[in-house]
């Protein structure tokens, strides 16, 4: 038979007469009973989710700031540390108005020799028995004596002259314990980096610093400088701004879309994307970014690959879709440089993807015998879908100027939750085309 | 209020009451859970319709029972012809006989005689072929006139007492 007499067929008919006459069902409080245990069971579970969920947000927003935190205090511990142990000074690296400097000029020796005490001690060295050497600002000194007799000057292990190795072991001590009331260069040269350290800055160091490679070098490639007292504090104060400055940059990105559902294939016409990120530098090599993308995205699905009730005609029958959507892509991403070279690199990035969705528009076609018929619904529905997508990448990127550079990066949005009004899990490729700016 | 109208679609695709109300139950969760993107402006009955029969169809995935029943050996008298005779069928009668059939065959008479699909959306639906779709469908109504006659046959034999 073919379809036709199918549906002239009598018992076809009778059946079919049959099924709408329903009135002799008689309801049942059970019936009821049942569905409302279900809804109370449910009701109870979404309230736990929802609290566990906030919690574990909370922690882990706690987590990750303690993490930053320590991770940062660390950092700064360790440049300090180095910087400490590092500092070797000697006579030429050491500040002409240094007031223990003055008393160590090259003519000296004989004099400091001579000028030695009976009991071994330097003229400047204070001691329980002596008055501290004055200095150039008025302050009293904070004695050094913590009861302990200076070392002995007859090691034989130390490599430095013994009158050297004394003034050296002196000046350090001084220094180390001298902050506020110093010469307020000498303090701030105790917390910098030690990349800033007027007497430790090479070319090496500048360029071993990532953050700092975009200074212009203020020393000569030979090796050290010593800068005078204007021209010092300048550099540290332009060091220090950038080194603070160089961890943010705004990128502007465009891409096309190509977008479809239930699987990587099948693709619809190609969309776009356009927009605004910007990122953190945590680490030279590692970077947190945000920003907003707006993204036009088509595709289309069969009535199995869309889960939304909404799409069918007066009889209850679903058909195909062919959707165009806008909407606000608010990516969350990770970025790792795991390839650096002279003026480009290689990086990942991964990240997840909330969509708000702007407008969206859909053609159906029914299933039905109206083959033809076609209907179109479109509505600004501005729904708003949370950590929807996850963003893979891989990319390269070019230093264009000394704080531009461009970028190339295909990517890959695969779906971790459904979104817009047809239910859709929505997959994503194409390639960002991007330039960024250091701030 | 639509209690009547949503059992009357269940029944039909359910072996039982219980199972009928398991796929009524089914399907008003899924209308409480997603009323908010029902349109208002739309009427309600075909929503909710579409939802209790993917949620039957659901159900039949779920409980895909392949042993077949024994073939009901078919009678002679083409009764479908004659409407006057049937007519006095009851609609639960008429639940009972398709409660009668296999799920598969079953499945297949709803969504092609009841609510008009064709048969590739059927497959689709079922994950079967569409020559599945068609053979089992001819098996259904086979099974339903032999039902049917057997039927009308024991009530005329009580008519006659």
């Amino acid at each position: 038979m073919t379809s036709d007499e199918n549906r002239f067929d009598p018992l076809d008919r009778f059946f079919r007469k049959k099924s709408e006459e329903y009135d002799d069902i008689a309801f049942r409080e059970q019936d009821w009973l049942k569905l409302k245990n279900r809804l109370d069971v449910q009701d109870a579970r979404l309230t736990y989710r929802r609290r566990v969920r906030w919690l574990v947000a909370a922690s882990i927003l706690l987590v990750s700031l303690m993490g930053y935190f320590t991770y940062e205090n660390y950092l700064r511990i360790n440049e300090i540390t180095r910087q400490l142990q590092d500092e070797t000074p000697t006579a030429e690296h050491l500040l002409p108005d240094d007031p223990v400097i003055m008393e160590e000029t090259p003519d000296a020796p004989e004099e400091s020799s001579a000028a030695r005490r009976e009991d071994g001690s330097l003229p400047g060295q204070p001691d329980d028995d002596h008055e501290p050497v004055p200095l150039d600002d008025d302050s009293d000194p904070e004695p050094f004596d913590d009861g302990h007799d200076p070392a002995p000057l007859d090691d034989d292990t130390d490599p430095v002259p013994r009158e050297e190795s004394s003034r050296l072991a002196d000046r350090e001590l001084f220094r180390s314990e001298r902050t506020d009331e110093m010469d307020p260069r000498l303090a701030t040269r105790e917390v910098l980096p030690r990349q800033l350290h007027s007497d430790m800055i090479r070319s090496e160091d500048i360029r071993e610093n990532g953050l700092l490679s975009h200074v212009r070098p203020a020393i000569s490639d030979s090796g050290t400088h010593i800068p005078s007292e204007t021209e010092e504090a300048e550099l540290i104060a332009g060091l220090f701004d950038r080194t603070q400055s160089g961890r943010f940059s705004l990128g502007f990105v465009t891409a096309p879309d190509l977008s479809t559902v239930g699987g990587v294939s099948n693709f619809d016409t190609p969309g776009y994307k356009f927009g605004l990120t910007i990122s953190y530098n945590i680490t030279p090599d590692l970077a947190i970014s945000t920003g907003a993308v707006h993204s036009v995205v088509r595709y289309s699905a069969r009535s199995r690959e869309y889960g939304s009730l909404f799409f069918y005609d007066d009889s209850g029958t679903t058909g195909d879709i062919a959707a165009e959507c806008r909407l606000v892509d608010i990516p969350v991403t990770m970025t790792y440089h795991f390839l650096n070279l002279d003026q480009s690199g290689f990086f990942a990035t991964a990240g997840l993807s909330s969509y708000i969705m702007l407008n969206e528009a859909y053609q159906f076609t029914p299933g039905g015998y109206s083959p033809g018929d076609m209907e179109r619904w479109e509505k600004r529905t501005g729904t708003a879908h949370w950590l929807s997508n996850a963003g893979f990448s891989i990319g390269y990127e070019r230093n264009v100027h000394q704080n531009w550079n461009l970028r190339i990066e295909p990517f890959i949005k695969v779906p971790v939750r459904t979104v817009g009004r047809a239910d859709v899990e929505l997959y994503s490729l194409g390639s960002f085309v991007s330039i960024h700016y250091r701030l | 209020m639509f209690y009547g109208y949503g059992m009357s679609i269940a029944l039909r695709y359910a072996d039982s009451r219980d199972e009928g109300v398991d796929i009524l139950n089914d399907a008003f969760m899924k209308v409480f859970n997603n009323i908010r993107k029902y349109d208002i402006s739309r009427p309600f009955k075909p929503w909710l319709r579409r939802i209790i029969i993917n949620t039957a169809i659901n159900h039949y995935h779920n409980n895909k029972k392949h042993l077949l029943k024994t073939d009901i050996a078919a009678l002679e008298n083409d009764i479908a012809e004659d409407e006057s005779i049937i007519s006095g069928i009851s609609y639960r009668e008429i639940i009972d006989m398709m409660q009668e059939l296999t799920p598969g065959y079953r499945a297949v008479f709803n969504l092609y005689v009841i609510e008009e699909f064709t048969h590739e959306e059927i497959a689709d639906m079922l994950g079967i072929s569409i020559g599945t779709s068609k053979s089992n469908l001819a098996k259904a109504k086979k099974n339903l006139r032999t039902i049917l006659e057997n039927k009308l046959t024991r009530r005329q034999k009580d008519d006659q007492r």
